[in-house]
C-alpha cells in the first residue's frame, strides 16, 4: 500500500503559514479594540468610548514606529535567562527520558521502524517545546505583573509594545533552541537505532541465465536482521540493492571472489525516511479484449478497491498524469509502482511476474516501447522513464522521441500497465502508480518537520500572550 | 530670624515637577471606589532640591510617587514631570525610580541587573559597563555582584535599587523609602548619598515615614495624614522653635554653670536647662563600628564612669 504521509514542499507552506501568522495577530488586534470600545462604551458611552479606542489605536502605532531593537533585545534577553534560571532545560532530561523510553518499548521490527521512532520523537519533541513555551508564555508576564518586577521596567524608557516583542522573541528563541537540540538529538537517536547491515551469502543468491548460459544478474535474499530480509538484485558486475522493506533499502556490493565463492557486503540503510512527495494520477481500465471499462476482473478474494488486470491480453492499467512539466522532471519521469500479483498457478513463487509499461500520449495516441519489469508481491519498484525514447510505428520503424515534445502533451501523459503472462493478474489501485517529485534527503524532510513544528510552537506562543 | 540665603535661590529654579488638584481613588474591578488614597494636593518642586514626603503608613506616599511617575492614573487632577504628562513614555529618560520594594527581577545578578536597566535606555555597551561598575562600587555591593538577587538580604537589594535608580544619570531621582531595610551603616551611606546627588545638581524626591531621615536630608518636605496634605514648607523653618535658646560649650567648670544661670535668671528665662547632652543611638552605634573596624577585637567604646580595669 502506497499511503505515505506527504510532507508538503517548504514554499508551499513558508508563505501561508507566515500570511496566516500575520493574520492572527491582525485579528487578535482587532478583537482587542472591539473588546475595549465595548468596555469603554458601557463607561462612558459608545462615541466617547470610539473616539479613545482610535486614539488608542493610533498611540499603539506610533508605539511600533518608535521600537528600539536594543531595548527589545534587552526584554528578549531577560525572558532567556528567566527561562534557563527556571530550569527549562530540565526538559531536556525528560526528553532524554523519553528517547531512551522509545529505546526500549518501540517495535524495531515493526513495517518501517525509522518512521516509528521518528514520528514518536516529533511528537514528542513538538509536545514538550510547545509545551515549555506554553508555560513560560503563560506564567510568565503575569508572574512578572504579581511581582511588580514590571514597575521597575515600566517606570524606564520602554514602550509596551517592546515588552511585549521582546519577551515574544525570548521565548521563541528559547523554544527553537530547544527544538533544535531535541531535533539533533532525536535525528542521531533514529539514525542510530534503525542502522543496520545484513549478510549475503553467494550460496544464497540465484543466477539468472540467459538461454546460452550467460548469466545476466543474481537474485537472492539476505540474511534475517531486525525480523526482516530484503530481496537482492545484482547484476553481472556484482553491483546491486536490496528491495525497500520496512521503510529503507541497502546497497549491496561484491568484494571478492566470484560465482559460487564471492563474498557481498551489504551497506547502511539507505532511502530512510525519503519523503515521497506522490503526483498521482487517474486511473482507468482496458477490459481483455482492449475496451475500456470501468473495472477491471474482480477477483473475489482480495481487495475490492484494487483491481485485476489479466496477464496475456489487451487488459490494462492506464493513469493519467496531469501537470507534468519540463522543469519539475528534468531527468524524466521517475515512476514508483506498487503491483499486487494475482497467480491462477503457482509457477516460481520467487521468480515474480513479468509486464511492461509504457507511456503515451493522450491527445495523438503516440506511445513508447515498453519498459519490462517483473512485479513482485510487496514491494515498490523504481521506474525512470528517460527523456528521450524508443517509439515503434505502425509501419515497424523504431524512431526516437522526446518525452516532453512528443509524449507528454498539454502537461498530460498516460502511462500503462499491461501484465504480460497469461493466466496471471497483475492487481493495482489508483495510489499504486505515481510519479516521484523530488524526494528530499532524510536530513532536509527531518528539518522541514522540526521546521512544522518550530511554526506551531510559534503559534501556540503568540495565541497564549 | 532671616532667612537663609538658598532659600531664594532655590525658589528661583524651573519648576520640574507639578502636581494640579492630583487625587487618586483606588477602586475594585467593578469601578466601585474603593480607598481614597490621595486627596486633591497641589505640589510644585523644583531643580535641585530634595523634597520629602513624611507621613504615616498607608497616607498615600507611594500613591503620589506612582501618580508622578505615570505607573497609575490619576483620579482627578494631573502630574506635570519637565513639562510633559506623567504618563508620557519619553520623560523616564531622565528619571529614576526606586520603588518601595525592589522589584527586581531576582533569577539576575546584580552587575546582569544593571545591564539590562542599562539597556532599556538604549545605553552602548561600554557606556554600560562602566557605569553598572561604578554604581556597583558606590552602593558596596562589590563583593557580591555575582549572587543573584534572590540570595540577598533587604539591605542589599535596597542597594541594587538604588544602583539601578541611578543607572541613566537621571535628573530627578524618586526614591520610596529609601532608607527601609538598611542597617544604620547603610542609612547614614544612603543619606549621603542622597546628599552627594543634590551637590551634582540632581533633584530627588523621597518619601519616608523615618522622621529622622527627612530631617537629615530634605530641603522642604510635604506631611501627608490620610490622603491629605497637612504641613509644606522647609525643614529649618518648620523644625525651628523660635522661643528657645541654645547656649553649647566645652570645658566649663561647675561655678562657671551657676553663674550662667544666675544671669539667665536675672534677664528673665526661665525653664533653665543645664547638662551634659546625651548623644543618638545613633551616633553611639556609628562610634562603635567604626572604633571596631579600626581596632578589632576590643570593646569599644568604654564608658566614662566605668573603671578601666574590670
Ligand atoms: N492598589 C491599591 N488598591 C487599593 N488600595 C490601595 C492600593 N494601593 C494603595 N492603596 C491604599 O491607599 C492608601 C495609601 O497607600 P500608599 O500610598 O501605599 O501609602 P504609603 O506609601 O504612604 O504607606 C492605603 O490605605 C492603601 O491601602
Ligand atoms: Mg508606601
Amino acid at each position: 500500500m502506497v499511503l505515505e504521509e506527504e510532507i508538503p514542499a517548504f514554499t508551499s507552506w513558508l508563505g501561508p503559514a507566515v500570511v496566516s501568522y500575520l493574520l492572527i495577530a491582525a485579528l487578535v488586534a482587532v478583537f482587542a479594540a472591539v473588546l475595549a470600545w465595548l468596555a469603554l462604551s458601557a463607561a462612558s458611552g459608545p462615541l466617547a468610548a470610539g473616539d479613545r479606542v482610535y486614539r488608542g489605536v493610533l498611540a499603539g502605532l506610533a508605539d511600533l514606529a518608535g521600537m528600539s531593537g536594543r531595548r527589545v533585545w534587552a526584554l528578549a534577553r531577560l525572558a532567556i535567562q528567566e527561562s534557563l534560571r527556571r530550569n527549562v532545560l530540565v526538559v531536556l532530561g525528560l526528553f532524554a527520558l523519553i528517547v531512551l523510553f522509545a529505546g526500549w518499548f518501540l517495535d524495531p521490527q515493526s513495517v518501517n521502524p525509522g518512521k516509528l521512532y521518528l514520528g514518536f520523537i516529533l511528537a514528542a519533541t513538538n509536545l514538550l517545546v510547545c509545551l515549555v513555551v506554553l508555560v513560560l508564555s503563560v506564567f510568565s508576564l503575569p508572574a512578572d505583573v504579581k511581582a511588580k518586577a514590571i514597575q521597575t521596567v515600566t517606570t524606564k524608557p520602554v514602550r509596551t509594545s517592546e515588552i511585549v516583542l521582546g519577551r515574544i522573541l525570548g521565548f521563541a528563541i528559547v523554544g527553537t533552541v530547544l527544538l533544535v537540540i531535541m531535533g539533533f538529538v532525536g535525528w542521531a537517536f533514529v539514525v542510530r537505532s534503525v542502522s543496520h547491515t545484513h549478510e549475503l551469502e553467494a550460496v544464497d543468491l540465484l543466477a539468472e541465465r540467459l538461454e546460452d548460459g550467460r548469466v545476466v544478474g543474481y537474485e537472492g535474499r539476505t540474511s534475517l536482521e531486525r525480523g526482516h530480509r530484503h530481496r537482492v538484485e545484482i547484476d553481472p558486475d556484482g553491483i546491486g540493492s536490496t528491495d525497500t522493506t520496512q521503510g529503507h533499502r541497502h546497497g549491496v556490493r561484491r568484494i571478492a571472489g566470484d560465482g559460487e565463492t564471492a563474498e557481498y557486503a551489504l551497506g547502511q540503510v539507505e532511502g530512510l525516511l525519503e519523503a515521497r512527495r506522490p503526483l498521482r494520477g487517474k486511473l482507468r481500465f482496458l477490459d481483455r479484449e482492449g475496451r475500456p471499462s470501468d473495472k477491471g476482473i474482480s477477483v473475489g478474494a482480495e481487495w475490492s478497491y484494487r483491481q485485476y488486470i489479466e496477464g496475456g491480453s489487451l487488459a490494462a492499467a492506464i493513469w493519467t498524469f496531469e501537470g507534468i512539466l519540463p522543469d519539475a522532471f528534468p531527468e524524466g519521469l521517475p515512476l514508483e509502482m506498487l503491483v499486487r500479483v494475482f497467480r491462477t498457478y503457482k509457477g516460481d513463487i520467487e521468480k515474480g511476474i513479468a509486464g511492461s509499461v509504457r507511456v503515451r500520449n493522450p491527445t495523438s495516441g503516440l506511445q513508447s516501447d515498453p519498459f519490462y519489469f517483473t512485479a513482485k508481491e510487496f514491494t515498490i519498484d523504481s521506474l525512470l522513464i528517460p527523456r528521450t525514447l524508443a517509439a515503434t510505428s505502425a509501419d515497424g520503424g523504431t524512431r526516437q522521441v522526446d518525452l516532453f515534445t512528443d509524449i507528454v502533451s498539454g502537461g498530460r501523459v498516460e502511462v500503462v500497465l499491461q501484465c504480460l503472462e497469461p493466466a496471471q493478474y497483475y492487481g493495482v489501485a489508483q495510489a499504486d502508480f505515481y510519479l516521484r517529485s523530488g524526494s528530499g534527503t532524510f536530513v532536509l524532510n527531518y528539518a522541514k518537520s522540526c521546521l512544522g513544528i518550530w511554526f506551531s510552537v510559534q503559534g501556540v506562543h503568540s495565541a497564549a500572550l | 530670624m532671616e532667612k537663609p540665603a538658598s532659600t531664594s535661590t532655590e525658589a528661583a529654579g524651573e519648576v520640574i515637577v507639578e502636581a494640579r488638584n492630583l487625587s487618586k481613588t483606588y477602586r475594585d474591578f467593578w469601578g466601585r471606589s474603593k480607598k481614597v488614597a490621595l486627596k486633591p494636593l497641589d505640589l510644585e518642586i523644583r531643580r535641585g532640591e530634595i523634597f520629602g514626603l513624611l507621613g504615616p503608613n498607608g497616607s498615600g506616599k507611594t500613591t503620589t510617587m506612582k501618580l508622578l511617575l505615570g505607573l497609575i492614573f490619576p483620579t482627578s487632577g494631573e502630574a506635570v514631570v519637565f513639562g510633559k504628562d506623567a504618563t508620557d513614555v519619553s520623560k523616564n529618560d531622565r528619571i529614576g525610580y526606586l520603588p518601595e520594594e525592589s522589584y527586581l527581577y531576582k533569577f539576575l545578578d546584580a552587575e546582569e541587573t544593571l545591564d539590562f536597566y542599562g539597556r532599556l535606555f538604549d545605553m552602548p555597551p561600554e557606556e554600560r559597563k562602566r557605569r553598572a561598575d561604578a554604581l556597583i562600587e558606590m552602593v558596596g555591593l562589590g563583593r557580591d555582584k555575582k549572587r543573584q538577587l534572590r540570595e540577598y538580604s533587604k539591605g542589599m537589594t535596597r542597594r541594587i535599587g538604588v544602583a539601578q535608580a541611578l543607572i541613566n544619570d537621571p535628573e530627578l531621582v524618586l526614591l520610596d523609602e529609601p532608607t527601609s531595610g538598611l542597617d544604620p551603616i547603610g542609612t547614614r551611606e544612603m543619606k549621603d548619598l542622597i546628599i552627594d546627588l543634590k551637590k551634582r545638581g540632581k533633584t530627588v524626591i523621597m518619601c519616608s515615614h523615618l522622621l529622622a531621615d527627612v530631617e537629615d536630608v530634605c530641603d522642604r518636605i510635604a506631611v501627608l495624614h490620610q490622603g491629605e496634605l497637612k504641613e509644606l514648607g522647609r525643614v529649618d523653618e518648620l523644625l525651628r522653635v523660635t522661643d528657645i535658646t541654645q547656649i553649647r560649650s566645652t570645658g566649663l567648670p561647675e561655678a562657671a554653670q551657676a553663674e550662667i544661670r544666675a544671669v539667665i535668671e536675672r534677664h528673665g528665662g526661665s525653664d533653665i536647662e543645664i547638662g551634659s547632652p546625651t548623644t543618638t543611638l545613633e551616633d553611639l552605634f556609628l562610634e562603635v563600628v567604626r572604633d571596631t573596624e579600626a581596632r578589632p577585637g576590643r570593646r569599644a567604646v568604654q564608658r566614662q564612669d566605668e573603671p578601666a580595669a574590670s
